[in-house]
Formats: structure tokens, C-alpha cells, sequence
């Protein structure tokens, strides 16, 4: 089986990657091709947990892959101004409080709230509270069960992750070259790509074509034309404007996504510079403006030339088709809100692996791989969809043409039944496949201030007086934990992932 | 933010469901709920279709509400369960061990069953619970061991629905459950406006008295006296008789029902304390009139919660006791009202959902029993004929081409429960999971081999299941005092 990866990214990196250290055994060859001339786009320098799974699967050490990637911790994402201007909340990685009585926390906590202040959901999540204070541990040197119920991911630069996985690849074998594909060449009969021709005259032949392009989609739109599914009437933003600035304060081990009038911005800090983006819809914003909000809303000076991005949210219609996989922003592109554009280029290589096509019949003849891998994927595509635009239409925000628009919105029904239920009773209709679990759901419902009319009536069931000293008894046993916890910056060099370098600045 | 007022729910049936609900709703209900349960003196025929099997996860569930594993064992004639042996079965006249067991071991990423395809080898043999369960013996998996194989395994109960009801019944709180044994006579249905689609008014008992609730629980049983008068939605699939018995025996059975195919459908033997329990199911067209047994119709509603009115078990569905799916049914019913109890006189919302999940806990289950049957062509088994189902095909099919086991939301059975019983009907995959190759072939048959011979060793040092249930049976009288 021979295999050639379209594009250098993120994405062909990881599949590369992944490719040559678990199927070394039957693939003969992996070549990937990407050229220098071709700006990636660098999706999402943020991550969820999962890809320390990754990571932990190819053998790489923590401490060294972040030292080289000038990576920091990430426990959540704090969301500013979404609910309502001037709010903000942490969706962490993990859940909030014990379970008592068999029911979860948050449901005594919605009958605790209205007799009084015992805080917010916030208070119960070591996750969160660490995050607010710069601190950080592992979760396995939690002195209690709720200093260890706590998920962490990373914050790096996605251009050096792609570099060390690159040195990783071609160690295991994966040849790069370099050039820019100028034709495809195609089988009449079976419609497969064959072979493709570069701007050097080289042509690779493969059986096996895995489309990492970004969001052109050379093999997968451009050539077997896929066809998209256009998701801009839910999720309508349309464009981002990207730019690096020095980084100032303490090292957050958190990313920050602010809602603007036209869209969001993030903010992700790094060891040596904080990453930052403005994404926005451009039916309410130019791109000047949009510039300009981001470039006001920094950290520190900037450190390069804002760079603009265009995207159209949705995806393609076969991830799989013939013998082309596309992954990454070949596949489909959701905006980075929660991080997931890294994920699911690890989902698209965790089915490729286990769905990895056999020679005969051709990777193109065998509809059931195909069938399996697309239904996957397109469910886990749906699954974030829905959850992204919760964040768009849980709010009060009503102060400009986009929070308008989505006042109006008809929501896709798996959303809006979702909402009515929490609404109702604080039901969260769960899934087993999917990228986000119930409490994922809660911290944004709750932080956007869905308040459910009427709370799990077994909470009644409990003892009142015992139910408040338990609350106050975890609020302790977080803030305890989270003062003995070391802070964020020292963490990072006890453990030796501290890459040492000097904090870019801008040229004065 | 508000609780409703007080309210009053209704539970009605002598059946193992009737006695679960009810013990599981007064420990769970709000004081503001009122609980009556109205339990007709004779227990319900349709409970044979249990097929006495829990799933392993009975364990804690029971305990939730206080019923131990030492009572069951002391107080009834409760055995424990490895799975089910099927003898005979379709075509080829397959036998193997669907046992319960934990994820198998992955090897490289890769797991077991791809590897039993690489080496062509029987799953069956690596698993301790089958070996064990073939060999009529039985320990407890131990938990603060987890190199030994035994702690993969997973056990339930061989049990006696009528027992279990007593014991449940038991556990109850008798100052929040007010009992009433009468039969349920007639229901008046509500005329008002908002009620179009069905609703209860109240009830009325045999001595005359109406009673009227918020929530009606049907646990009657295949009869479903109260949510067939609401709808008429049951979609029967097929219609069996199913006749049981008792035998007694000088020594406990071993740690596995039997299921044994036959001509005309086929037998199920059950071992309790020193006697078997024996159903036997003959599908319609080999029924006849002056056979003893219980003619059933197999299949399920679409809304098992209509009006204010929620059918619990039998009462929406009657599926045949082939697999521990009716008991794992009723648990997940009884686990989703418990989580949707209404909160206001309206329950749209907790119907709608309600109904969401039972469809997809019903189908799924279906799927696994359907899987039991597909592509039987000349045994007893051809009669039980199935439309296509799309999501069965996909499992089928992925399975067969390359040992994928395709699964949806929280399916009542597992990736184990699947993978055993594919193996079991000699379905073998056409291929195998490509990662397999970054693992030694030779280096991977010694492990096989060990592994395997391992299994057969551990399997026959251990005790013989009755031998085990007798020892332990007296230390427990030792331990709680009892006589």
C-alpha cells in the first residue's frame, strides 16, 4: 500500500505521523507532500484532553513535546461577554462537584442557589479554580477525589507541533517533498486518483490519497468534487483575522474566547507569545474594523502583520471518497470556539487507523470502509455543530445585528430540544459519541444563564442542612487544593517543559 | 424555580416490575409525591419472560435499594450467571457461551476479537467466564486483582422473579408506599379538551373505590391493563407459546442457563438453588390449541408513556427470554422515569423524552436479539423472520468485512455481548484490523497459547458453582446469623 499525504499542517503531520508508527508494517510507503510557498492555516493552537491520547499513542513525552512547542496547559476556556456583556464563565475539562444521592451535583446546586449564596458552578470545579489563580498540577496529585476529577489538555504552536511531528515522521520513515500539485491524475474507469503531478514535473503515484490541502480540498473537492454541506445558516461566520502578540502576566492555563458585536476573539497563551484571532461574520463587519477590534484587544504590541483567513462553516459531503481521505479543513471547518479543529483531525486519523483500507479490493472499491468512516465522521461534525451555535443562541445579547440574528434564528431541532429540556427541568439530553459530555453542556447553559424553571425532583429528597455542609465541604476541599498547587509557570519548568526562550517582542 | 404540589403516582401489577418500581420510587420520590400501589392478589404469568437472568450490573443496582447479594443468596433461590450456553442453535447447530464479560484486552491498540480473526483461533476460549461456566464451576471475580483473569469476568443472577418481588417488597418503606391488593377493574378516561390524546381520569378497583392519580405506572404486565385502553400502538413481530416448569434436582445446575434449539423454536433451563426452571418456546405456527402455555404476542410499542400514563416492562413491550434483555429493559425503564419524574402536570416534555429513549433502548435490544436469527436459513430458526433493518445490516456487515463492531448510543449491549455472540454463530471476519500487523505473529500465538491455556487451567481450580453456593451460603448464616 502506497500512501501520499496532501499538505504539511497540522493535519498531515498528525496523519503522518500516526500512519508511520502504527501501520509501519503495511504500508511500503508514505510520502507528503507540502511547499513552503503555501501558508498553513494553523488551525486552533488550542486542544481538548484527547490529544494526549494522541500524543501518548505516537510515544512522545510531554515535557519535551511541549518545551519544543513552547506549549502551555490548557484547563478550559473562559467565555467573556457571551451571556450578556460584562459576564464570564469556564468551561473546564471535567465535572462540577460530587454526585449525591446518584444525582449529579449541579442539580442540588440549582435548588442550593435559590436559598442563598452558595456560590456558582464555577466554585466546584478544581479545573476552574486553578485556572482563575494561574495554578496547575496533574490530576493525579489531587489529595481528594475532587482535586483529581479534572481534565487537561495543551495551548501550542500549531506550526512547531507540525515541525516536531514532521522530525517524528520522517524518522519513521515518511518521505517529504516539495512542491505544489498542478494536475491529478485520474482513473476513467473507478474514478480514482492515480497519481498526482507536481510543479516540477515529479509525479507521485499512491493507492491510498489522503487530503490535508486545508480548505481547498485539492484532491477532494477540487478534483472528485465531494460537494459541501454549507452550514453557514447556523454557524455564519465567516472570516478570521489572526495575529501573534507579546505575551504580558502571568501564564494562563486557560484560553479566552470574548464574544464581539460580529463574532468573537480568541486568546491563547503560549510560552513565548500569546496567540490571538478575531472571528467574525462579514455581514456586519469589514475587514479593517474587524482588524481594528482585534489589534485593540491585545495583550501586548503585536508581532507580525494581522493575517486573514476565509472559511465557509460546514462540511463536505464524503470525507471519504473514492480513494481520497480528506482530514482536517480538507474535511470541514468549524470555528475554533471550542477548540475542536485539532480534534477532529485526531477523530478523522482514529477511524482512518481502524477503517485503514486493504489492497484488494482498491481502497476506492470498498464502499463499507467508506460508509463507516463518513457516518463517523459526520455524526461528530453535527454533534459539535449543534453545541458551537449553544454558545451563539444561549444569550440576552440583543446589541447588534448579529446577536439580533441569532434571536431569530430556527435552531437545527436536536438543539432546540436540547435547550426546551434544560430549560424545563435541567435535563441534558446525553449522546455516547461525541465530542462533549453533559457537563460540557452544563457550563455553558448555566454560564449563558439558562436558568431551568424546575430542578430533578429527587434533589428534594435529600437533607437540606446536610446538602449545604457537603457544598461548603467541596468548595473547601478546591480552594484548599488549588493553594497548595504550584503556579502555572513554575509547573511548567519543575517538570522541564519549560522551553526557555526568550519572550518574543515586538520590533520597536 | 418551583416544585410542583403535592401530587400522587399510581403504580399498578404483581410483577417483578411492579415491586422494582415501586421500591425505586420510594426511595427516590420527594415527600410531596404520594406512592400507591395497587397489586392485584395473583402474580402475573407474563413475568416467565424474564427468563430468570440478570445482567451483572443487577449487583449494584440492588444495592442501591438496600437488597444485598447475601440475602438474595440466603433469602431465595437465587444461583449465580456466567451468561447463557446455546446449544443447537440455528443452521449449523451452532453451540457456545454468550458470557458476560468486561472489555476484552487490547493488544497494541488492537482488540482480542481481531486477533482471534489473525490466528484463527475461538474467542470463547479466552474468556474465564465461558470456560468457567462450560465447566460447571464459579468464583467470584476478584477486585484487588487485577492480573488475574478471573477479574475480567462479569457475573448476574439466575433468578426467581416471584422470590425477587418478595425481597424488593421487603425493602419497602411502608410510611411512603400505601398498598392496596385489589385488581384494577376499569379506568374512566379524561374528557377534557387538553387530554385528546389519552389520559387517565381515574381508576376504579374491584370493591367499586375510584382512585385517581397524576401519574399512572403500569407494571401489569403483557396485559398492560392501563396503557393498551390509552393506545393501541403494540407492533407484534411474532406470536409464540411459551410453557414453564420446575424440576428439582440433588444439586444446583452450573453457573449458565442453557438455550437449546429445536424444531419448533427452542428450550430454556435456568438453574436455581437444587431445581431447574424449564421454558419452552414454540413459535405460532407450530402451536396448537390443546398445548399448555402462555400464547404470546413478541414485539413493543412506540410510546410506552402516553398521557399521563408510563408502561414499565412487559406493559410496553414482550420480548422472548433469549437474552438477559428484559431485565436489562425494565432496569433502564425504571432508570429513565427516575430521571424524568414530572416536575409539573405538564409532561410533554418528560413523555416526549421519555419515549425518545425507550425507542432507542427497544430497537437496540431488538437488534441484538434479531442478530441471534439473521441469516439462518434451514433450522427452526427460519421462521422467525425479520424486516431489513438498516442499523442491523450496518452491524452485520461491518462486523462480517472486517470485525468493526458499528454501535450506537448507550446500546443495552455491549461491545463484548456483540463481539461473543458474532463469534458464537460463526460469524467470521473477513478481515481484521490492519494495526494487528505491527504485533509479532509467532510472539503473539505463544501469548494466544498461554493465554489460552491459562483460561482452561484457572477454569478448572475453581470450585464447582454449587459446591461454591453451598460454602458460601454458610458462612454467610455464620457471618449474619441467620438460620
Amino acid at each position: 500500500m502506497r500512501v501520499c499525504i496532501l499538505g504539511g499542517g497540522t493535519a498531515g503531520w498528525m496523519t503522518a505521523a500516526a500512519l508511520s508508527k502504527k501501520l509501519k508494517n503495511i504500508i511500503n510507503s508514505i510520502t507528503l507532500v507540502e511547499s513552503d510557498t503555501i501558508s498553513t492555516v494553523g488551525v486552533g493552537e488550542a486542544t481538548l484532553p484527547h490529544i494526549r491520547l494522541f500524543n501518548e499513542g505516537l510515544g512522545i513525552d510531554e515535557s519535551a513535546f511541549m518545551k519544543q512547542t513552547e506549549a502551555t496547559y490548557k484547563l478550559g476556556i473562559e467565555f467573556c461577554d457571551w451571556g450578556r456583556l460584562g459576564d464570564s464563565y469556564v468551561h473546564p475539562f471535567g465535572d462540577f462537584g460530587q454526585t449525591i444521592n446518584g444525582i449529579a451535583f449541579y442539580q442540588h446546586l440549582l435548588k442550593l442557589t435559590k436559598h442563598g449564596d452558595y456560590g456558582v458552578l464555577n466554585d466546584y470545579a478544581f479545573g476552574i479554580v486553578a485556572a482563575k489563580n494561574n495554578k496547575f498540577q496533574l490530576p493525579k496529585d489531587g489529595k481528594s477525589p475532587l482535586q483529581q476529577a479534572f481534565g487537561y489538555a495543551y495551548q501550542f504552536d500549531a506550526g512547531l507541533y507540525a515541525k516536531f511531528l514532521s522530525g517524528f515522521a520522517q524518522n519513521n520513515g515518511v518521505r517529504r517533498i516539495e512542491g505544489i500539485v498542478v494536475d491529478t491524475l485520474i482513473d476513467k474507469s473507478s474514478g480514482d486518483v492515480t497519481a498526482i503531478t507536481l510543479d516540477d514535473g515529479q509525479q507521485i503515484s499512491a493507492d491510498l490519497f489522503i487530503d490535508c490541502s486545508g480548505f481547498r480540498g485539492v484532491l477532494i473537492e477540487q478534483t472528485l468534487q465531494s460537494g459541501y454541506q454549507d452550514w453557514s445558516q447556523w454557524l455564519p461566520c465567516n472570516r478570521a483575522v489572526a495575529v501573534p502578540c507579546e505575551r504580558h502576566g502571568p501564564l494562563s492555563p486557560y484560553t479566552r474566547a470574548t464574544a464581539r458585536q460580529a463574532g468573537w476573539q480568541w486568546r491563547i497563551p503560549l510560552q513565548h507569545r500569546t496567540g490571538n484571532g478575531h472571528v467574525y461574520w462579514d455581514e456586519f463587519i469589514s475587514e479593517d474594523e474587524a482588524t481594528s477590534v482585534l489589534l485593540k484587544n491585545l495583550d501586548g504590541p503585536a508581532l507580525s502583520e494581522p493575517k486573514q483567513l476565509y472559511f465557509k462553516t460546514g462540511r463536505r459531503n464524503h470525507f471519504w471518497k473514492n480513494n481520497v481521505v480528506a482530514i482536517g479543513l480538507a474535511g470541514g471547518f468549524l470555528e475554533p470556539l471550542e477548540s475542536t479543529s485539532i480534534h477532529l483531525i485526531q477523530e478523522g486519523i482514529t477511524n482512518l487507523l481502524e477503517l485503514f483500507p486493504h489492497e484488494s479490493p482498491s481502497p476506492s472499491a470498498n464502499t463499507l470502509d467508506k460508509a463507516e468512516y463518513n457516518a463517523r465522521m459526520a455524526l461528530q461534525f453535527e454533534r459539535v455543530r449543534d453545541f458551537l451555535l449553544l454558545h451563539y443562541v444561549a444569550t440576552k445579547r440583543d446589541d447588534s445585528e448579529m446577536w439580533r440574528y441569532f434571536s431569530n434564528m430556527t435552531l437545527p431541532d436536536s438543539l432546540q430540544e436540547k435547550i426546551d429540556y434544560w430549560l424545563h427541568r435541567g435535563y441534558v439530553q446525553r449522546y455516547e459519541f461525541g465530542s462533549f459530555l453533559p457537563p460540557s453542556w452544563i457550563a455553558v447553559m448555566l454560564g449563558q444563564n439558562l436558568r431551568p424553571q424546575h430542578y430533578d425532583p429527587r434533589v428534594d429528597n435529600y437533607n437540606f442542612v446536610e446538602l449545604k455542609q457537603q457544598a461548603q465541604a467541596m468548595r473547601t476541599d478546591i480552594a484548599n487544593g488549588v493553594n497548595q498547587a504550584k503556579n502555572h509557570a513554575d509547573f511548567l519548568v519543575a517538570i522541564g517543559a519549560a522551553s526557555n526562550s526568550q519572550l518574543i517582542r515586538a520590533k520597536s | 424555580m418551583s416544585q410542583p404540589a403535592t401530587s400522587q403516582f399510581l403504580v399498578y401489577g404483581n410483577t417483578l416490575a411492579a415491586s422494582m418500581t415501586v421500591l425505586a420510587l420510594s426511595k427516590a420520590l420527594p415527600k410531596h409525591i404520594t406512592l400507591l400501589w395497587v397489586k392485584p392478589m395473583s402474580p402475573c404469568p407474563s413475568d416467565v419472560l424474564y427468563g430468570g437472568l440478570s445482567s451483572p450490573d443487577a449487583y449494584h443496582f440492588n444495592l442501591q435499594y438496600g437488597v444485598t447479594e447475601p440475602e438474595l443468596i440466603l433469602d431465595t433461590d437465587t444461583t449465580f450467571s456466567f451468561g447463557t450456553h446455546f446449544k443447537h442453535w440455528g443452521d449449523d447447530k451452532r453451540s457456545w457461551m454468550q458470557c458476560f464479560h468486561l472489555p476484552f484486552a487490547a493488544t497494541a491498540g488492537v482488540e482480542l476479537h481481531h486477533f482471534m480473526t489473525r490466528h484463527k483461533t475461538i474467542l470463547g476460549d479466552f474468556l474465564i467466564s465461558a470456560q468457567a461456566a462450560i465447566k460447571g464451576t464459579f468464583a467470584h471475580p476478584p477486585v484487588d486483582n487485577p492480573q488475574s483473569p478471573l477479574s475480567r469476568a462479569e457475573y448476574g443472577y439466575h433468578f426467581d422473579p416471584a422470590q425477587w418481588s418478595g425481597i424488593f417488597s421487603k425493602h419497602l418503606d411502608k410510611t411512603r408506599v400505601t398498598l392496596i391488593e385489589q385488581e384494577i377493574s376499569s379506568l374512566e378516561h379524561s374528557h377534557k379538551p387538553e387530554h385528546s390524546q389519552g389520559h387517565i381520569d381515574y381508576v376504579q378497583l374491584a370493591d367499586g373505590t375510584k382512585l385517581q392519580a397524576d401519574l399512572y405506572i403500569d407494571c401489569s404486565g403483557t396485559s398492560s391493563q392501563l396503557l393498551s385502553k390509552l393506545n393501541n400502538d403494540f407492533a407484534c413481530q411474532r406470536t409464540v407459546q411459551v410453557s414453564n416448569k420446575t424440576q428439582t434436582k440433588a444439586q444446583t445446575g452450573p453457573a449458565c442457563r442453557s438455550v437449546t434449539g429445536n424444531k419448533h423454536g427452542w428450550q430454556l433451563i435456568t438453574p436455581l438453588r437444587c431445581k431447574d426452571h424449564i421454558v419452552t418456546l414454540v413459535e405460532s405456527p407450530y402451536t396448537t390449541e390443546s398445548e399448555h402455555g402462555l400464547r404470546l404476542e413478541l414485539g413493543y410499542r412506540h410510546k410506552a408513556w402516553q398521557g399521563n400514563c408510563v408502561g414499565i416492562s412487559h406493559a410496553a413491550y414482550a420480548f422472548e427470554p433469549l437474552t438477559p434483555a428484559p431485565y436489562i429493559l425494565l432496569k433502564k425503564d425504571i432508570e429513565r422515569l427516575l430521571e424524568l419524574i414530572p416536575v409539573s402536570l405538564d409532561t410533554r416534555i418528560e413523555s416526549h423524552e421519555y419515549n425518545r429513549r425507550f425507542i432507542d433502548d427497544v430497537v437496540h435490544a431488538e437488534l441484538f436479539h434479531r442478530a441471534h436469527y439473521a441469516g439462518q436459513h434451514n433450522a427452526a430458526q427460519q421462521d422467525v423472520v425479520y424486516e431489513a433493518n438498516e442499523k442491523l445490516d450496518r452491524k452485520l456487515s461491518q462486523y462480517k468485512h472486517r470485525g468493526i463492531l458499528a454501535s450506537f448510543d448507550f446500546e443495552p449491549f455491549n461491545q463484548q455481548d456483540w463481539a461473543i455472540l458474532h463469534a458464537g454463530l460463526g460469524r467470521i471476519p473477513e478481515r481484521y484490523d490492519r494495526m494487528a500487523e505491527q504485533v509479532d505473529f509467532d510472539a503473539m500465538q505463544t501469548q494466544l497459547d498461554a493465554m489460552c491455556a491459562g483460561m482452561a487451567h484457572l477454569a478448572s481450580k475453581m470450585p464447582p458453582h454449587h459446591l461454591y453456593l453451598e460454602k458460601l451460603s454458610m458462612y454467610l448464616r455464620d457471618k449474619h446469623g441467620h438460620s
